[in-house]
């Protein structure tokens, strides 16, 4: 299984205050929808046909039964007491509050999990095999792997 | 008629402009004419309500009812978990979405 070093961690915590930041703007007024649709989407958060649904991604397809029950506590505690599993090693929640969903990744950071570019709007757009823009190495999400064409189109050497 | 609809900024619920309020019911939806767009605006921009838009309705004595099958689920709820619906216990919500 993927475990987290200090380097990992310490970019999903940044990036819980990071959203907790933007969400308490957007909930003041702050932002707007437009300005802060990217910034959900990249941390999983989208809004759907009855609710919000967050995207918690499961690197590997592999848990262990720690970030199991973390999954279903979060289901308890935050959702209606399911979750969705998905045919793309993934788990959504579908009744999400806003301003819980900053919460929610608190607690999945804490089992070395999160929703990070679980979004096809990550970051401009598409994949980079389909001509998006890749992101920076530093912040690609802990657990991510790039494939050798994404590597190739990166063009910075970096592998 | 044309009705407005969005969802809630905090929850995310689906809601329909009711005249002065927003309601999780769409049989308490009014007809905006052609204010829609302009009610929108300012409910959005005061944050009542979360990505609004204007849709066609019908009038029925049983309130309105939108055009479109996807506004119809949106106003009764998920089709998959009937119990989580907007109003569990109609027994006709599923014939009145198709």
């Amino acid at each position: 299984m993927y475990k987290y070093d200090e380097y990992d961690q310490s970019i999903v915590d940044a990036r819980v205050e990071d959203f907790r930041d933007q969400v308490a703007r957007r909930i003041a007024g702050e932002i707007s929808e437009d300005q802060f649709k990217p910034l959900r989407l990249m941390n999983g958060l989208y809004l759907q046909l009855h609710a919000y649904m967050l995207r918690v991604a499961v690197p590997y397809g592999t848990m262990d039964s720690r970030q199991m029950r973390m999954l279903g506590a979060i289901a308890r505690k935050y959702d209606r007491g399911y979750g969705h599993f998905t045919t793309r090693q993934n788990i959504q929640y579908n009744w999400i509050k806003l301003e819980e969903a900053p919460d929610i990744l608190a607690d999945l950071a804490t089992v070395e999990m999160h929703a990070i570019q679980t979004s096809r709007r990550r970051r401009g757009g598409r994949s980079p095999a389909v001509g998006g823009i890749a992101p920076p190495v530093e912040q690609l999400p802990p657990g991510i792997q790039l494939s050798a064409a994404q590597v190739q189109d990166r063009g910075d050497g970096i592998g | 008629m044309k009705i407005l609809t969005g969802n809630d900024l905090g929850t995310g619920d689906v809601v329909w402009w009711t005249g002065g309020d927003w309601s999780r019911h769409v049989s308490d939806a009014v007809d905006v004419d052609n204010h829609g767009e302009a009610i929108a605006a300012r409910e959005e921009a005061a944050r009542r309500v979360n990505a609004p838009y204007v849709i066609d309705a019908d009038q029925t004595p049983q309130g309105p009812r939108p055009a479109h099958i996807k506004d119809r689920i949106r106003a009764t709820g998920p089709s998959v978990r009937p119990d989580l619906a907007v109003k569990p216990a109609d027994p006709a919500a599923g014939s009145w979405v198709i």
